[in-house]
């Protein structure tokens, strides 16, 4: 193992910190394309199709470059630190009182989305299936799972994600092949028949989606158990994610028409209701919802683990596991104030998400960097840190 | 017990008695299960009438449940609903709906609205069939129930008409859907049902299939019932301009449009040779290919179609015994399908409708052209020169390749 391997994430105790649950790359890679998924690609691909029409398929796949940028931010500054956590360098970086303050818009970050995301059950489900079903209960039961599983740890999500991902993913593939009969591929044409601005204003949307997954990498990448090969498996989660998104939109444009696709509020689940396999097997809709309402608890449970670290790290608390259920019991309460219509979900993930991400993805890192270049913050201690022999610094 | 043990089926029966969805309790027997619905303006309103069962009713006799008629006015559709709700004091449930017959002066309305409705609805699934009836729907109801037999008759004929025949399921809810998102580049097509009038009993006894000539199977067919009833058959296709029907095609136009549109499969023509008899031949499958382009000023569009099928009968003295007079089989049947084809189109230009979408052909492969006619559309494909051109492929022509003479009665001319 190597010198930063051994101070770095996933080990125990890297740079003076406490023992780190450690998951595997992989598991890591399968949670964020868990979490990226299971709202967007259910949510976006309408307000994307709205204004990039028919080229709608590019701009999931173009967002793809900003999120490898963002991934690389914060691989580099977590290594500059020897593998730590936003939550560590953000105050080395910034010194403690502004760090801590820069380290607090990530969890009201946090907070705001998975709000939002908790709020996309009732608002979903009851649309579809269930419209006289009170929304409580749907919330109270979300949250309370949600703060066993976060209870648990995160090492149960990285075997929850190997559960759960494959299973949306496989759903996500398989059922827009049962629509090919209604598909007419012709709508993709023609290419940029209005040039690459409306692709570009299009990637608001799902970059904003991709961005919060490079901010949910950054949070992961100390529990990497090989954080250096870390920046390779982002590469990788942010083009399968790319490829998985483009190939949606494609099917969503094909089968429906890409004006009739923009008004669609959930096209994907359109798609599995349009699947029909002879007379026989019809209303695939529950072979879809049950995947992703999955994803959707699996989503807020980590995001509320997520939290809950992180509110503990900032307020210093020795056992971050006192505070999760009263996030998760916040995280609810917040969504359901917050988020009172299905149209305010919406308006939110379209109107406010990608100017919050575009802060936390990449404004937030690139000043960290220059700041941390300036400072030459990081490299120092790190280096110091990896100088010293093994158990020196017990 | 251990506290992990302690919560887990605490949330589990948190789960339990909260997510089943039983807070607005629906018993199966209670619920109207619409499996059709006929929709026609009356006056300002809407009148949804719709062929539904209920789970829970039984004939004396015990037999399962019959299909009865619920029918009410709305001022919208959802309205019409909630009336029918009212007037029956049972909750109507749509997710079985496996078609929707629309009235002809609903049609001529216009559909936007009524599709925006339909499609807000969520159970009510876009794949499922739309057609267009003369008249009013609700008539076309009503004569199925008090005369019919076979229940099923019409979604019968439109799954047909959807699978293998002409048309290849350009008449569903989603192509009705897309095509008026496409405006104005593509006009629906769907399909007219119809009943005919009843056939003379003498000849019920010798014929069961309806539709004599012509394209035989999903088109025409239907089942014919005794006591002189009407018989439900596919008569045509319904033409629109936008939104709103400008005209019923008749069995020959709407034939050749379809041959045009989507690909056709196990159907049979009927290719008559003058003096000689004629030969059947049944068409496996085929592959129709549409192109536009602008040249010396106007539109020229290219219909292709490309068709494989099999000599299913000879009549007279066709033979199809050599490569020559295989070859001269085909050109018939490619000449039988031009004729057609032209016929649809003159018919569709006559209209101002482009079932055809060749506005969204231009629009996909030559933007900056579709851009400047747009504006003009239909009307500037009235003007476009037509290129049809049909080859025919028969792959075998049966075991019989020539008719035995039977002597003086052999004219070509008999049934």
């Amino acid at each position: 193992m190597t010198a930063v391997d051994s101070a770095g994430g996933g080990g125990e105790g890297s740079a003076g910190r406490g023992p780190v649950e450690a998951i595997s790359n992989g598991q890591a890679m399968l949670i964020i394309i868990g979490a990226v998924l299971a709202v967007i690609v259910f949510v976006l691909p309408g307000p994307v199709i709205d204004v990039a029409g028919n080229d709608a398929y590019l701009a999931p796949m173009l967002a793809t470059l900003p999120s490898i940028v963002s991934a690389w931010l914060f691989v580099h500054l977590s290594r500059r630190h020897g593998w730590a956590g936003p939550t560590e360098y953000l105050r080395t970086v910034f010194g403690n009182v502004a760090g801590t303050a820069v380290a607090a818009v990530y969890l009201v970050f946090f907070l705001v989305v998975t709000a939002s995301v908790g709020q996309e059950i009732p608002k979903v489900v009851g649309a579809v299936i269930m419209p006289m079903t009170p929304q409580l209960a749907f919330v109270v039961p979300t949250a309370l799972a949600a703060a066993y599983v976060a209870y648990l740890g995160l090492e149960n999500f990285g075997r929850l994600a190997q559960l759960v991902v494959p299973l949306l993913m496989l759903v996500l593939v398989a059922v827009p092949l049962a629509d090919v009969q209604q598909a007419d591929f012709g709508y993709v044409l023609p290419i940029l028949n209005n040039g690459w601005r409306p692709v570009l204003r299009g990637m608001a949307f799902p970059m904003a989606i991709r961005g919060e997954g490079a901010v949910l990498f950054a949070f992961l990448l100390p529990h990497f158990k090989s954080p250096r090969r870390g920046f390779r498996a982002g590469v990788w989660t942010t083009c399968l994610l790319g490829l998985l998104l483009g190939y949606n939109v494609v099917f969503i444009l094909s089968v429906f028409s890409p004006r009739f696709a923009a008004g669609l509020a959930l096209p994907s689940l359109e798609l599995a209701r349009m699947a029909r396999l002879s007379r026989a097997v019809e209303h695939l809709e529950a072979a879809v919802l049950g995947p992703w309402l999955l994803a959707l608890t699996f989503k807020v449970a980590f995001y509320v683990c997520i939290l809950s670290r992180g509110l503990a790290e900032v307020i210093r608390l020795t056992d971050w596991k006192t505070v999760v259920l009263p996030v998760s019991a916040t995280v609810a309460a917040l969504g359901m104030y917050l988020y009172p219509s299905s149209m305010a979900l919406r308006e939110s993930l379209t109107a406010v998400r990608p100017g919050f991400t575009l802060v936390v993805a990449f404004l937030i890192p690139v000043t960290a960097v220059v700041v941390s270049l300036i400072r030459r913050t990081g490299t120092e201690q790190f280096r110091r840190s990896a100088a010293k022999p093994k158990g020196h610094g017990s | 017990m251990r506290h992990g043990t302690v919560l887990t089926w605490f949330l589990a029966a948190v789960l339990l008695f909260a997510a089943p969805g039983c807070w607005d309790k629906k018993e199966l027997d209670e619920m109207l299960h619409a499996v059709s619905l006929y929709l026609d303006l009356e006056g300002e309103y809407l009148l949804v009438t719709a062929e539904v069962l209920t789970a829970g009713t039984q004939s004396p006799e015990g037999a399962p449940a019959e299909h009865t008629i619920v029918a009410a006015l709305g001022t919208s559709f959802q309205d019409a609903l909630n009336n029918i709700r009212k007037s029956s004091r049972h909750e109507i449930a749509l997710p079985h709906v496996d078609y929707i017959v629309l009235g002809e002066a609903l049609a001529r309305a216009g559909l936007t609205d009524l599709v925006n409705a339909l499609s807000h609805d969520y159970e009510v699934r876009p794949h499922i069939h739309v057609a267009v009836s003369p008249g009013k729907a609700a008539d076309l109801l009503t004569a199925k129930m008090t005369g019919a037999r076979h229940a099923e008759t019409f979604l019968g004929l439109l799954e047909t008409s959807a699978r293998s025949g002409p048309g290849g399921g350009r008449s569903t809810l989603l192509d009705l859907q897309r095509a008026l998102a496409d405006q104005p580049a593509a006009d629906p097509l769907l399909v007219k049902l119809v009943l005919l009038p009843p056939p003379p009993v003498e000849h019920l006894a010798q014929h069961t299939q309806a539709g004599a000539g012509g394209m035989e199977g999903g088109t025409g067919g239907g089942e014919a019932q005794g006591g002189g009833t009407a018989i439900s058959a596919i008569g045509g296709a319904a033409l629109f301009d936008g939104d709103r029907l400008v005209g019923f095609a008749e069995e020959l136009e709407a034939r050749g449009l379809r041959w045009a549109l989507a690909p056709v499969a196990n159907q049979s023509i009927w290719v008559p040779v003058d003096g000689r008899g004629g030969f059947a031949t049944r068409v496996s499958q085929t592959w129709p290919r549409l192109t536009v382009e602008e040249s010396q000023g106007r539109l020229h569009l290219r219909i292709h179609v490309e068709v494989e099928g099999d000599v299913t009968e000879l009549r007279g003295s066709v033979d199809s015994d050599s490569l020559a007079a295989m070859a001269e089989l085909e050109a018939l049947a490619a000449r039988r399908i031009e004729a057609d084809i032209a016929a649809g189109v003159a018919y569709a230009e006559l209209l101002q409708s482009d079932p055809l979408r060749v506005g969204l052909s231009l629009s996909r492969w030559h933007p900056a052209l579709w851009r400047r006619l747009r504006d003009d559309w239909p009307r500037a494909l009235a003007d476009a020169v037509h290129l049809i051109e049909v080859d025919v492929r028969i792959i075998t022509a049966g075991i019989l390749g020539r008719n035995a003479p039977v002597g003086r009665t052999q004219t070509g001319t008999g049934p």
